[in-house]
């Protein structure tokens, strides 16, 4: 038991630092506590347990979301299969799988994970402490916890995979490379982006470490090629293994041609370098939360970057601090988008750069200064301790930590007191929706539902009752609908004008809609969405009600109100032109059989998921022959239609299977990639067990 | 021996020279390519105004301009941009001063996208010289958000000439380039500043491969009257005050070309110039006619002077922006020429 104290003891008289610090994370983050409690806003949606289970599935490169898609979020396979096991385990699995896999995550990697990673190049506490705060506390950080988890949790994560690579390239160990291929692997599961900006960071260090070696290493061939290999080795097991997705993403055209890397450069008025160059999110309040209003920078935001410019003087022999200063100005630079100073880079990049269109907006790149300021900031604190380490002189460093931290501990009120709003309130599931998603539930048969203006985060779905929402098919199909293409400003028009158009029949009826869901204005959660679309639920509704297929539902909502489609008469998954007795058996969602006993004449076969040259169908019979329709006109944009002829004469016990055809690679790769990762976790245990 | 090293001086002195030539024509080039390429094209004339009356709540602009030449088509309108686009009409009319007929009017409707300046086309009017109009800029927004006519910046007056008069003959191409050069000029004084910071690496050249004598004569050819005889008379330690300090004149110009950059022409951008300034500090820093913490120095003050105390008088101007661009290059050439001086060895980090 004593043995048990003194060890205790001692782990805390070592680790006391780190302890404090996440004290004051947790502190921060006190409104996260309640394991019951619902936190949900804005990019972070809420999955009800129907939902979330669903996710516990192998991966899947095609989505049976919305009218169907490419799945862009395979990346993010490993993450949804921990929110699908919790789903499948728990009774109310939400609230604690946010908190398990997300809240915690980010408040503990957040802390750990750069205190090991500044602890690595500086020893006294008030430098490490500066960093770990202000990497932790500055604005952008704390923004991306309003709504954007993924990359919050990203960018906690992001550390430990620099702090590997740069030991694989310093110490020249496998062993390194390889749990830093896997801290990759893992860290891009949170979020790509997040990978692809810390692969910037790996870039600069390798730079770094050629430029300043000796010349001798320059010269010597052997060397430099050792340099190269373990500087490639943790992104080649990354590339292993990521290959699942990224080979069958790259030829089902989902990662070069997506809606989301097709899109304008965005958000140049917000980017203003003043912004960077504090540190400081041009959104950022201190107070309540508000949206795309830019805010006027503190004074005191420029401390940062005044500690900064006399660091990179004072520290101006020191490696380190040039590393870390590097970073930060490449952040800098980047995240002032297309604004002077040569803001052409950015376009050029964003134009020829691969990968690079991912960044329409710039603020992904303040990890880069957030990581760059801790670095710089920490060494200065860092020589100061060890200049000043007597006497009452020993002030001048813990003054200059106060003064240091402060900014960023003021950033921190909002949050511990709730006033930012967003993810720092408990949220709950308004009565309406309960009805409403057992209501849909009740009928297996396939069909989606259509939410006007758009789908509310309350709202159930799976891949036999997607949802569909009227604004996005407005975006997406603007051109084909209207012949043009829709300003946002004019989107909530543009519904009535859809709604009130003949087409709207014929739209439902194509895209298997069956119900019309109007939701509520949803104040109680500080989720009125219908302010972006002109405030117009009324006329929504009076513009619904006038569709005469439409006919309102009452299953007992209050607020939300329903309309059933009384056109859509078949509603499957799969249809058959003219009927004849099938058989379909969903295999995978990519992969669907269809037996015909008896087939005599040609059919026409559609398939109710938005038409991609990856769909294609294939008979066992050789005679048979089927013709897919690719025209692009309005009928075919929502569906994969097939035209089957029969061979001549009996035609008995016909065996057709419906495929997307990139599912057969990521079916080929993922075993690619799963031996990857065991033959990655077996070297692991080995090597440990021979320590 | 001595007839090698000689010709390698040769050498030396003539890729100086062609070096030379290549810094003054190159910037030569650039400016008349700017210059006839900076309005919509060729063969517009560009003219700006300032703004005499002010505006009100739905009629944005209210004021009269001057024409300076023949063929007035177009007049620009300086918006500040809202943060969303406008769902409304955008009115704009001409008429001549105190006729009661409007000579055009345009109305743009629908999304008015967020653009800095508003462009308002008619068909030329021949006989525009120096008669007074009268514009009026009129919004009606559906959405309640406004544009605002930018007060800071001038109204401009396009004039389109027909290309075929133009190119008539050769003394009609000239005159209309002259015309060019001096209308651009007169609209835009940024390039007169841009053209003497393209010049700025030529001009260091001279300075730097010009004879101490030659520069002291000049010297006081210039400042004769203003000097004391002794220090005219010293020619000694007059050549050895210059020779040590012919950098640090370079370095006084360059660092006051950078506070004409930011102070007075904090709207503007050009990266070319940018570059150039940004390029010669650094190459000052490496030879050593800068140090580092002068560098540092200048840093600090300008985030004190243009960035906090702005913040704390709650100012608002181009200022800021254009200030906080000079201190991310200042930073990036301190961490740069850092990096230069690093000593090399293979020690991790």
């Amino acid at each position: 038991m004593l043995f048990h104290f003194s060890k205790i003891t001692s782990w805390m008289k070592k680790w006391w630092h780190l302890l404090i610090l996440l004290l004051i994370g947790l502190l921060t983050h006190i409104k996260w506590s309640g394991l019951e409690l619902i936190f949900t806003h804005g990019d972070w949606w809420y999955f009800d347990k129907l939902t979330q289970s669903s996710l516990l599935s192998k991966p899947f490169i095609w989505t049976y979301s919305g009218l169907g898609s490419p799945n862009i979020g395979i990346s993010s396979y490993p993450i949804n299969l921990i929110w699908g096991i919790l789903g499948q385990v728990l009774k109310n699995p939400f609230p604690l799988s946010e908190k398990v896999i997300f809240f915690l995550p980010i408040i503990i990697f957040g802390n750990i994970f750069i205190y090991l990673f500044l602890k690595k190049s500086f020893k006294s506490f008030v430098a490490i402490t500066t960093g770990v705060i202000i990497y932790n506390l500055n604005t952008y950080f704390l923004m991306l916890q309003t709504g954007h988890l993924t990359l919050a949790l990203a960018f906690s994560f992001a550390p430990i995979f620099i702090y590997f690579y740069q030991k694989t390239v310093a110490n020249k160990s496998i062993f390194c490379g390889v749990v830093c291929g896997l801290a990759g692997f893992i860290l891009g599961a949170f979020e790509f982006r997040a990978l692809y900006i810390t692969f910037l960071v790996c870039g600069i260090l390798l730079f770094f470490h050629m430029t300043t070696s000796s010349r001798k290493l320059l010269n010597d061939k052997f060397e430099l090629f050792r340099l190269f290999f373990y500087g490639a080795l943790p992104l080649f097991i990354i590339l292993l293994l990521n290959l699942y997705w990224f080979i069958p993403s790259l030829i089902t055209g989902s990662i070069t041609s997506n809606s989301f890397f097709s899109r304008s450069l965005f958000g140049q008025q917000f980017s203003l370098i003043t912004y960077p160059l504090t540190l400081f999110h041009p959104f950022w309040t201190n107070s309540s939360y508000e949206s795309f209003v830019i805010q006027p920078i503190p004074w005191y935001a420029w401390i940062t970057p005044i500690l900064f410019s006399i660091t990179i003087y004072i520290r101006k022999k020191h490696k380190t601090t040039l590393f870390f200063a590097t970073i930060a100005i490449v952040g800098i630079f980047l995240s002032k988008h297309l604004n002077p100073p040569f803001g052409f880079v950015y376009q050029w990049l964003y134009s020829y750069l691969p990968g690079f269109n991912a960044f329409r907006e710039s603020s992904k790149f303040y990890f880069l200064i957030m990581l760059g300021y801790a670095g710089t900031t920490a060494s200065l604190l860092e020589y100061l301790n060890n200049k000043f380490s007597s006497g009452l002189k020993r002030l001048i460093p813990w003054s200059l930590l106060i003064i240091s931290i402060l900014p960023f501990l003021i950033n921190s009120k909002p949050l511990i007191t709730g006033e930012i709003g967003t993810l720092f309130v408990p949220r709950s599931v308004p009565e309406d929706y309960r009805i409403l998603n057992d209501y849909i539930h009740e009928d297996s048969s396939f069909y989606r539902t259509l939410w006007v203006p758009t789908q509310s985060r309350w709202g159930s779905y799976s891949n036999f009752h997607p949802i569909v929402s009227i604004s996005e098919l407005v975006y997406k199909y603007s051109e084909t609908i209207f012949s043009q293409p829709i300003a946002s400003i004019e989107i909530g028009k543009k519904i009535t004008q859809l709604i009130s158009d003949d087409k709207f029949s014929q739209i439902l009826n194509l895209s298997k809609i069956k119900y019309v869901i109007v939701p509520l204005r949803d104040t109680g959660n500080d989720d009125d969405f219908f302010v972006n679309f002109g405030e117009n639920r009324e006329i929504f509704i009076q513009t619904l009600d006038a569709v005469p297929s439409l006919s309102k539902l009452d299953i007992g909502t209050k607020e939300v109100v329903i309309f059933k489609n009384n056109d859509l008469d078949k509603n499957k998954l799969i249809t058959i032109y003219p009927e004849l007795d099938s058989e379909i058996k969903i295999v995978r969602p990519t992969t669907i059989n269809i037996y015909f006993d008896s087939l005599q004449y040609p059919v026409n076969l559609v398939f109710s998921q938005a038409n991609h040259p990856g769909w294609q169908l294939r008979s066992s019979d050789e005679e048979v022959v089927i013709k897919k329709i690719t025209d692009t006109n309005f009928n075919q944009i929502f569906s994969n239609s097939f035209e089957i002829y029969p061979a001549d004469g009996e035609n008995n016990n016909i065996e057709l299977q419906l495929v997307f055809k990139p599912q057969l690679l990521v079916d080929k790769y993922v075993v690619v990639s799963f031996l990857s990762f065991l033959v990655c976790l077996f070297y692991l245990i080995i090597r440990i067990n021979k320590k | 021996m001595k007839k090698h090293s000689t010709l390698n001086i040769l050498k030396k002195i003539s890729s100086l020279k062609t070096l030379l030539f290549f810094l003054i024509i190159t910037p030569a080039l650039i400016i008349s390519i700017q210059i006839l390429s900076a309005d919509e094209s060729f063969s517009i004339l560009t003219f700006r105004h300032s703004i005499t009356k002010k505006e009100g709540l739905r009629v944005l602009l209210d004021t009269t301009i001057e024409a300076q030449e023949k063929n007035l088509a177009i007049i620009s309108v300086p918006l500040t941009a809202g943060p969303k686009p406008i769902d409304g009409n955008l009115t704009l009319k001409i008429r001549e001063e105190n006729k009661a007929d409007w000579l055009h009017t345009a109305t743009y409707s629908g999304i008015l996208a967020i653009r800095k300046e508003q462009l308002f086309g008619f068909p030329p009017i021949e006989n525009s010289k120096f008669i007074n109009y009268e514009i009026q800029v009129l919004l009606d927004s559906r959405n309640g958000l406004l544009f605002k006519v930018d007060h800071s910046r001038p109204i401009r007056s396009k004039y389109k000439y027909n290309r075929e008069l133009i190119s008539k003959d050769c003394s009609s191409i000239v005159k209309f380039i002259f015309r060019k050069f001096t209308f651009t000029i007169q609209n835009n004084p940024y390039f007169i500043f841009t053209a003497f910071v393209y010049w700025l690496p030529s001009i260091a050249l001279i300075i730097l491969l010009t004879g101490e004598k030659k520069l002291i004569f000049l010297y006081n050819y210039i400042f004769y009257s203003k000097l004391s005889k002794s220090i005219k008379n010293d020619n000694h330690t007059l050549i050895s005050i210059v020779k040590s300090n012919k950098y640090r004149l370079v370095s006084i110009i360059v660092f006051l070309s950078t506070l004409i950059e930011i102070f007075i022409f904090a709207q503007y951008d050009d990266a070319l110039s940018t570059l150039a300034l940004s390029l010669l500090w650094l190459l000052l820093i490496i030879k050593g006619a800068i140090s580092i913490f002068e560098v540092t120095i200048m840093t600090l003050a300008m985030i004190v002077l243009t960035q906090i105390s702005f913040a704390l008088l709650f100012l608002s101007s181009n200022l800021p922006q254009k200030a906080g661009s000079w201190v991310f290059i200042l930073l990036t050439i301190t961490l740069l020429s850092n990096i230069y001086f690093l000593k090399k060895d293979n020690t991790n980090f």
